[in-house]
C-alpha cells in the first residue's frame, strides 16, 4: 500500500522516532510503514490521520482489487 | 483512579516494563551462571541452590512485568514480526512431523534404520507441539464466537 507518511512527517519537521512516540509505536514501525514493508492497522492509520489532521485516504493509497462488480 | 493513557505514555510504559523484564531476566541468568561458576570452584551445592533461586526470582520478575504492564509490550509491527516468525517455525515443525513420523515409524519397524534418540525425540516432540497448537486454536476460536 502506497503512503505519504514520509511527506507529511517531513513537512512537520519530525523524525521517525518523534512521530512514532506521538502515535504510540516504535521507530521501526514507522520506518517499515514508510518503506511500504508493513501496512498499519486501522487503529494506527486513524491515529496517523488524526495526528496529521487529514483523511486516511490522504495518507494511504491502497492497491486493492475491484470490489462489488 | 486509573491514569489516562496517551500514545506517548503508552510508549514510555512499554519501554519501562520492557527494561524491567530484560533486567529481571538478565539478573536471573547472570546469577545462575555466577552461582554455577562458584559451585565449580567450591563444589558447594548451596551455591547451585542459590543460583537457581536467583534464576527463579528473575523469572518471577519477568512474569510480574508482563502481568503488571498496563500496555502491550509489543507494538503492532513487532507482533507482525512475531507472527511471521511463528508461521515460519510452524511450517518447519509441521513438515518435520509430516515427513518424519511416518518415515521414523516405517524405518524403525522394518529395522532398516533407527534414528538417534535425540532426532526421534525431537520429531515426536514436534507432534506434541502440533497437537498443542490444535488445542490452542480450538480454544482461541471459541473466544471469538
Amino acid at each position: 500500500m502506497n503512503n505519504e507518511i514520509t511527506t507529511y512527517r517531513e513537512h512537520e519537521g519530525l523524525s521517525q522516532g518523534e512521530l512514532a512516540e506521538s502515535v504510540g509505536v516504535s521507530r521501526q514501525t514507522v520506518n517499515a510503514i514508510e518503506r511500504d514493508r508493513y501496512d498499519p492497522s486501522l487503529e494506527l492509520a486513524f491515529k496517523l490521520a488524526v495526528y496529521f489532521d487529514c483523511r486516511i485516504e490522504d495518507l494511504f493509497q491502497p492497491d486493492i482489487e475491484p470490489v462489488g462488480e | 483512579m486509573s491514569e489516562e493513557l496517551t500514545a506517548s505514555t503508552r510508549v514510555e510504559k512499554r519501554r519501562w516494563y520492557r527494561t524491567w523484564i530484560h533486567r529481571s531476566v538478565g539478573v536471573g541468568c547472570i546469577g545462575f551462571f555466577f552461582a554455577t561458576a562458584v559451585w565449580m570452584f567450591t563444589e558447594d551445592p548451596l551455591a547451585l541452590y542459590a543460583g537457581l533461586g536467583v534464576y527463579w526470582l528473575g523469572c518471577l520478575g519477568m512474569g510480574l512485568g508482563y502481568w503488571a504492564s498496563p500496555v502491550s509490550l509489543s507494538d503492532e509491527f513487532e507482533k507482525q514480526l512475531q507472527w511471521d516468525a511463528t508461521q515460519l517455525s510452524s511450517t518447519v515443525i509441521v513438515v518435520a512431523v509430516i515427513v518424519g513420523i511416518p518415515a521414523d515409524t516405517v524405518l524403525s519397524v522394518t529395522g532398516t534404520y533407527t534414528a538417534p534418540a535425540a532426532i526421534r525425540g525431537a520429531i515426536w516432540g514436534y507432534l506434541l507441539l502440533v497437537l498443542l497448537f490444535g488445542a490452542s486454536h480450538w480454544y482461541v476460536k471459541r473466544t471469538y464466537e
